[in-house]
């Protein structure tokens, strides 16, 4: 039986992992991906752990009380079954959205990503926010890693900018064989 | 499915132990060889079958139990 495999397009596939909840490191990833997009190469972007806040839909200061108190239903890549009472401090503390991530230097109590996103909408740069809109329009895969999904207590359906699938380790192991280049950040 | 060579249960496990309890597994059989392995993980049909699809293992069958639990039996590809 032959692999069901194909490793043959190996020059067109590139995969971006990002791990990094900060500004910087996801302008970087969605920079890369975006160039590789638009370069004509197909681009699967993988995210875990605060990575995904980069795509999290922005939402209100105190829309972040409410995770105390939701009510758990069946979700895509979810086991609420397994869910522990503690575990709902998680989504109520890392409470960063697409619109409020932080620097990892400069970051002056928040005030630094104004400042660099002031900068960025002065040169007319894209800002992140316009940066995920473009990286789903270009055909970009979004796949998020399932046991943070489950551990970070993530609604896939309701609480992302994008469509994104939900994936294991081992579809993240055969995206970055197939692929030219993995950039993690 | 009475020649099943050896039976794994992953259930309660999450990624990716199930993927490593697999492939364990795997290694201690020989060509032709079949084994049952049964998870509750929300991407462990997706793991199994990314899994056989690299390392030229067939998928037998693939069948829902309860709950979310699915059971999946597998044979190593090749003559007995």
């Amino acid at each position: 039986m032959a692999s069901e495999v194909d490793f043959s397009a190996s020059k067109n596939n590139a995969t971006v992992f990002l791990v990094s909840g900060e500004l910087d490191k996801a302008i970087a990833a969605f920079d890369v991906a975006l160039g590789f997009a638009a370069m004509g190469i197909k681009v699967d972007m993988w995210f875990i752990l605060y990575g995904i806040n980069s795509i999290k839909k922005p939402r209100g200061l105190l829309a972040r009380f409410k995770h105390l108190f939701k009510i758990m239903r069946e979700m895509p890549g979810r086991r609420p079954e397994t869910d522990v009472l503690p575990q709902r401090l998680i989504p109520f503390l890392n409470s960063a959205t697409n619109s409020s991530l932080p620097l990892s230097q400069l970051n002056f109590l928040g005030f630094g990503p104004l400042l660099v996103n002031f900068v960025i909408r002065h040169k007319n740069s894209p800002l992140l926010h316009d940066m995920v809109k473009e990286a789903d329009s270009l055909g970009v895969n979004f796949k998020i890693c399932q046991p943070c999904i489950d551990i970070l207590m993530l609604d896939v359906e309701e609480e992302l900018m994008v469509n994104a699938e939900v994936h294991g380790v081992s579809g993240y192991t055969l995206d970055v064989m197939k692929s030219h280049y993995n950039g993690v950040f | 499915m009475n020649d099943l060579d050896k039976e794994l249960d992953v259930s309660g496990m999450s990624c990716p132990m199930p993927l490593i309890r697999l492939s364990q597994a795997v290694r201690k059989l020989g060509l032709g060889e079949m084994l049952k392995i049964v998870g509750d993980d929300p991407i462990f049909e997706q793991g199994v079958r990314d899994y056989c699809g690299l390392n030229q293992i067939e998928i037998i069958s693939v069948l829902p139990l309860s709950g979310r639990k699915i059971e999946i039996v597998i044979k190593i590809a090749g003559d007995e």
